[in-house]
């Protein structure tokens, strides 16, 4: 019989180029502020699983370097590594072995250090070496390519893009942890920033930070003495799409392993209706127009209808589904811990505890890890109990 | 909750020190059809995979990327765990465990040939103080086995003893270990596990679908891992966690003592012998008589990171050949510099 799981703390860093800490005090800094919420220490933790690209600083088999921050003690250590769904492949790692009872309480840790490395030159070699990799030219190159195609498709507008932006950042000033808070920006600002690489402007991007997460998990056994609002865990799926990019090419205008991961999450949680069911969403948007085209794959709208989605009002803070109102990826991305930090921030709207960016009465909150259009972990948190 | 996975298929890929014949896909594939074919079932039936590799030895971040499709994943799940393909089995049995997929691929690939071995290594040591000194993982091994009480002859006999018992490697007899050339002192050239190309794959799956497939079985019973400190924040005499994590694994499985089949993983001679005594054995006739490792294990031409599962794939083979006594056999993996991770997987006839 699975144990129940859920999320009973959480802690971030602040995400910014953080040139006052090295990786170690950085990642302490988001291990600490997630047990000292609940008044605990290492020695409550059983088991750890740190997520990280290890190429972006540099550093192989990082989580035995770091073991002694994370204060290990001869406790068992897990390392994921999964381009940007790691971190929340470490919340659904941790879901498994807790069901399973292989691990009780199990402290996740993400992170990323992107100051200290050279993360678009690394993410380079994500491509397959011999057919990709001599027309990869990092993230935002990717990227453009892919919106030119889901604009085509869908006929959203930069301005509809734009005001994914200007929600993101202004939620943002809301977040105490978040990179980008801007809260005059504009539609026509960000119309108005350097273009990147078309169609893609400067704010349509999100930002390259330094920043860690940790989330403790913990089971039925004893989630309720650990947090008096424990966020449940009621489905931590993920899904792959093929391996090359030409097997893919609709990529951002039909995310295939979106999709996949939509049908099989929302199946496992009872979600007909997302916009019903849902209370708040935290999803893994890196771009403007990603954020769009995620409206239309996790069935927030119909096909098509990503930018009429956010001309609605609906994804805003008090619409009815809010998305991101931590500020989301496009304020701050930090890669490894980024996934980690949506499945922080629908936990702690589960729990109550977002502050000024909490949504009232959240009952289920939906988190999203999102690898470049391969992979998509999704996950789904509730008040209630499975 | 017991782990309760089944192992029903078992791949291997002929392991060599260059395989220039194959890229990292078709290496793993070469391991994946294998074990889909001594399951017998089909890739399209695989619910899901756990994948084992290091981004550093491929030379590709996210290296799984190379392998989720030959894995049965495409829109399905896969996750990689960056160490020892032991902890992938442990991921995936968890999985089985709770009931969320009932068939799934665990695999382990690593081709050491495609990347330097010195860089991989350095960049695995501290980045503020320690990489300036340019180490190695063998400069380190060098510092432990001289602050070790395990002399040459001793090293050398486990050397020879993982040629001769090793279906993978030319014997090599212990003169010819301790002649070798001196690489870090005192270690021997020979001492150190060959660099390697090779990936393991396992097909398992929940007890119904191991009944309906009708082949024989070999059930996950048990399983632990535990982590020390850093190597410049503890003993190097001392053999670490392997004591704790054995004794994790056993009570896991519910086992009271250890079984006499024990595969053991070590990169280099007297971490072998380190561990071993650790392990209750004393001095290389453990290994001699086969008592601790009887393939040869990494010493004897397993790659790093597939060390561990091929340890798995051993075992297993050998409980549904019937051919291990008590029907009990226990393997072991391990990350980190100088075993600084050790891992132990239970296994047993599934009757």
């Amino acid at each position: 019989m699975a144990r129940a799981v859920a999320a009973v703390a959480t802690g971030q860093t602040d995400y910014a180029i953080r040139k006052d800490v090295g990786i170690p005090e950085l990642i302490r800094e988001a291990i600490d502020r997630c047990l000292d919420s609940r008044d605990l220490t290492l020695k409550d933790v059983d088991a750890f699983i740190l997520g990280n690209m290890e190429m972006f600083e540099g550093i192989n088999m990082v989580e035995h370097w770091l073991a002694d921050a994370i204060g290990i003690g001869g406790k068992p250590l897990w390392k994921l590594n999964n381009g940007g769904t790691v971190g929340s492949s470490t919340a659904a790692a941790a879901y498994y072995l807790a069901s399973a009872g292989f691990h009780n309480r199990i402290l996740c840790v993400g992170f990323e250090k992107q100051s200290e490395g050279s993360p678009q030159s690394s993410i380079t070699t994500v491509a397959d070496p011999i057919w990709e990799r001599s027309i990869m030219a990092g993230a935002i190159g990717n990227f453009a390519a892919m919106t030119s195609v889901y604009v085509n498709e869908s006929g959203v507008t930069p301005e509809q893009a734009a005001k994914v932006a200007v929600k993101a950042r202004r939620n943002a000033c809301k977040n105490p942890h978040a990179q980008l808070k801007m809260p005059d920006i504009t539609v026509e600002q960000v119309l108005e920033s350097k273009m990147l690489a078309y169609p893609v402007r400067m704010l349509d991007f999100c930002p390259s930070s330094d920043g860690a997460c940790a989330v403790l998990f913990s089971t039925e056994d004893d989630a309720k003495s650990l947090s008096p609002n424990p966020a449940w865990v009621h489905a931590a799926v993920t899904a792959h799409d093929q391996q090359y990019m030409g097997d893919s090419p609709k990529r951002l205008a039909e995310m295939r392993s979106l999709i996949e991961a939509r049908k099989r999450g929302y199946a496992y949680a009872g979600i007909e209706d997302p916009i019903r069911d849902i209370d708040v969403a935290e999803i893994y948007e890196p771009a403007t127009y990603a954020e769009l085209a995620m409206y239309e794959c996790l069935a927030f709208c119909e096909k098509g209808g990503g930018g009429r989605h956010i001309d609605s009002g609906i994804p805003e803070m008090d619409g009815a589904l809010p998305v991101n109102p931590s500020g989301g990826v496009l304020s701050a991305n930090a890669v490894g811990a980024t996934a980690l930090a949506r499945v922080a921030e629908a936990a702690m709207q589960v729990m109550g505890e977002a502050g000024e960016h909490q949504i009232p009465n959240v009952k289920t909150a939906l988190a999203t890890g999102y690898g470049g259009n391969a992979w998509t972990d999704l996950l789904v948190l509730r008040a209630e109990k499975p | 909750m017991p782990l309760d996975a089944f192992i029903v298929g078992i791949g291997e890929t002929r392991h060599a020190p260059q395989r220039d014949d194959v890229n990292t896909t078709e290496i793993a594939w070469e391991a994946v059809r294998a074990a889909i074919e001594d399951a017998g079932v089909e890739l399209n039936e695989i619910e899901a995979a756990i994948t084992a590799s290091q981004d550093f030895w491929e030379g590709r971040t996210i290296s799984s990327m190379a392998v989720n499709e030959i894995a049965g994943a495409t829109f399905k799940a896969e996750s990689k765990t960056a160490s020892d393909g032991t902890l992938a089995l442990v991921y995936a049995a968890t999985r089985i465990a709770v009931g969320f997929d009932t068939l799934m691929i665990v695999l382990a690939h690593c081709k050491e040939s495609q990347a330097d071995a010195h860089t991989v290594e350095m960049s695995a040591f501290d980045p503020y103080v320690q990489r300036l000194l340019d180490p190695d993982e063998t400069v380190l091994a060098g510092m432990q086995a001289q602050l070790l009480d395990i002399s040459l002859d001793d090293r050398a006999r486990v050397v020879a003893a993982a040629r001769r018992r090793s279906p993978i490697l030319e014997p090599l007899d212990a003169a010819s270990v301790a002649s070798s050339p001196e690489t870090s002192a005192p270690l021997r050239q020979l001492e150190r596990a060959p660099l390697m190309d090779g990936a393991v794959a396992l097909v398992i799956c929940n007890a119904a679908h191991a009944k309906r497939l009708g082949r024989p079985a070999v059930r996950v019973a048990g399983a632990s891992t535990a982590t020390d400190s850093y190597w410049s924040d503890r003993d190097l005499r001392s053999a670490g966690t392997v004591q704790p994590a054995v004794a994790a694994a056993l009570a896991d499985a519910g086992w009271a003592d250890l079984p006499d089949r024990v595969e053991l993983s070590a990169p280099y001679a007297h971490q072998a012998l380190l561990w071993g005594r650790a392990l209750g054995a004393s001095g290389p006739a453990a290994f001699e008589d086969g008592g601790l490792c009887a393939t040869g294990g990494w010493l004897g031409g397993r790659p790093g990171v597939v060390t561990g599962l091929s340890a798995v794939a051993q075992c297993a083979r050998e409980l549904r050949e019937g051919s291990v006594a008590d029907g009990r056999a226990i393997a072991h993996g391990t990350t980190g510099l100088l075993g600084q991770s050790h891992h132990f997987v239970c296994v047993e006839a599934a009757g």
